[in-house]
């Protein structure tokens, strides 16, 4: 009797702590259907300036979500991350990326950059922020605000550090002296329809994305965002680093609008689970001995 | 000299630990630790490393009288050893050669360490310096 009521109790318990992810499972499959599903061949939106939107069209809700994260093809178990390793991937349309032997590492980044793939910790899934590739390949969702009556246009992520960079479109040129940061400084400008951004002043704090491709303080960055469709973005970024490079190189991924979603409010540092995640499981010791986040 | 070199650290460290983890090229930053050609001889040194395209440069004991800036500097990333010659003055302005020639130890690690050879002159010894 003792025993069949310790049961209903645990059985109980066990119910209450399972409603929320329950709950949250339903609202994400809720989420998961396009409020305007019917509507995706839609032309692509424009501003009233004529360049194209990125945002959510008016009266509506829609954020871009990445289609894969990665930003190389793996030719070898090598250059390929722990959590790769079950071949599960989404590398987008021929050609958009390029094979991680064909990167033109320094030897120096390609051997870190091997290190890395089975020593994950990433900076990123520890709250800090990341610039270029990653800053896109946030999860939860990326959103545009454009203000061409400003000049400028801002990108939020929901994820990671759930924070946003601006992009100046006014023809300024970058500060000469600037102290660098993590997402560098940001000018933008319109190629016919593709939106061509320059960045530079990245400091060293950060991985440009989730596999750890190795940059120094000489990063400068040229990506562009062409939406094909009302529905598909493509979003190449062109990396030149003559600290870790033998020369720039170019890789890109697709993302998907996804209409009916929301950015929500996101705080990386509550009960966040990325040592974990990015570390492959059980086979790596996370070094815990920094007074401070590394 | 070792209050001076002691107070050269603490500010090398302060400013670096303001500055955050380095995750560009592994050695670049400020090291610290001592060397000594015996267990019971240590001296406190600091490196301070700096990469720019594909040169490894900076100083040993910067601040110090016998600083000395490093005139060579290779990684060999497929074994992460160090090699550094530093060219300066010892405390009587003679010119002094330091070389060392170390290991990377915990390389994905913020406090990432370098140990091995060190030459002061003719003096032989041993080092370990971590990446503050």
């Amino acid at each position: 009797m003792r025993r069949r009521y310790c049961f209903g109790v645990a059985l109980a318990v066990g119910a209450f702590l399972l409603s929320p992810v329950l709950t949250q499972s339903s609202f994400a499959q809720a989420a998961r259907q396009p409020a305007n599903a019917k509507d995706d061949n839609r032309p692509i939106p424009r501003l009233p300036d004529g360049h194209v939107s990125f945002e959510a069209p008016p009266g509506e809700k829609g954020v871009w979500n990445r289609q894969d994260y990665r930003p190389f093809i793996p030719t070898t178990i090598d250059e390929t991350a722990l959590r790769d390793r079950n071949g599960n991937n989404n590398d987008g349309p021929p050609g958009l990326k390029p094979k991680a032997s064909d990167v033109p590492f320094q030897p120096w980044a390609r051997s870190l950059f091997l290190y890395r793939q089975t020593h994950e910790i990433e900076p990123y899934g520890r709250c800090k922020p990341a610039g270029g590739f990653r800053n896109m390949a946030t999860p939860y969702g990326t959103e545009f605000v454009q203000v061409p009556e400003q000049e400028r246009m801002y990108i939020f992520q929901t994820g990671g550090p759930h924070s946003f960079r601006p992009i100046y479109m006014d023809g300024r040129v970058h500060p000469k002296d600037s102290d660098p940061s993590y997402y560098g400084h940001s000018v933008g400008r319109w190629e016919n329809d593709t939106l061509v951004v320059d960045t530079v002043g990245i400091n060293e704090r950060g991985w440009i994305d989730a596999y750890g491709t190795p940059t120094t303080k000489q990063l400068h960055l040229v990506e562009k965002w062409t939406r094909l469709d009302f529905k598909t973005l493509r979003y190449e970024i062109t990396i030149d680093d003559p600290g870790a490079y033998t020369a720039p190189f170019t890789t890109g991924m697709l993302m998907t609008y996804q209409p009916g979603r929301e950015m929500f409010e996101f705080v990386c540092q509550d009960g966040n689970l990325g040592g974990e995640l990015m570390i492959g499981g059980g086979n790596a010791k996370i070094d815990r001995s920094s007074p401070i986040v590394p | 000299m070792r209050a001076k070199l002691f107070c050269v650290v603490g500010i090398l460290a302060s400013l670096t630990l303001a500055a955050g983890a380095q995750q560009g090229h592994p050695l670049v930053g400020v090291w610290s630790g001592e060397w000594g050609p015996t267990p019971t001889e240590r001296h406190p040194v600091v490196v301070e490393m700096t990469w720019h395209d594909t040169t490894l440069g900076g100083m040993i004991n910067p601040g110090e009288t016998d600083a000395a800036q490093i005139k060579v500097g290779t990684l060999n990333s497929t074994n992460w050893t160090v090699h550094l010659e530093g060219e300066g003055k010892d405390e009587k302005g003679n010119p002094l050669k330091t070389v060392i020639d170390g290991q990377v130890e915990n390389l994905g690690s913020q406090k990432r360490t370098l140990s091995g050879t060190w030459m002061r002159g003719s003096t032989k010894g041993t080092f370990k310096i971590t990446r503050e």
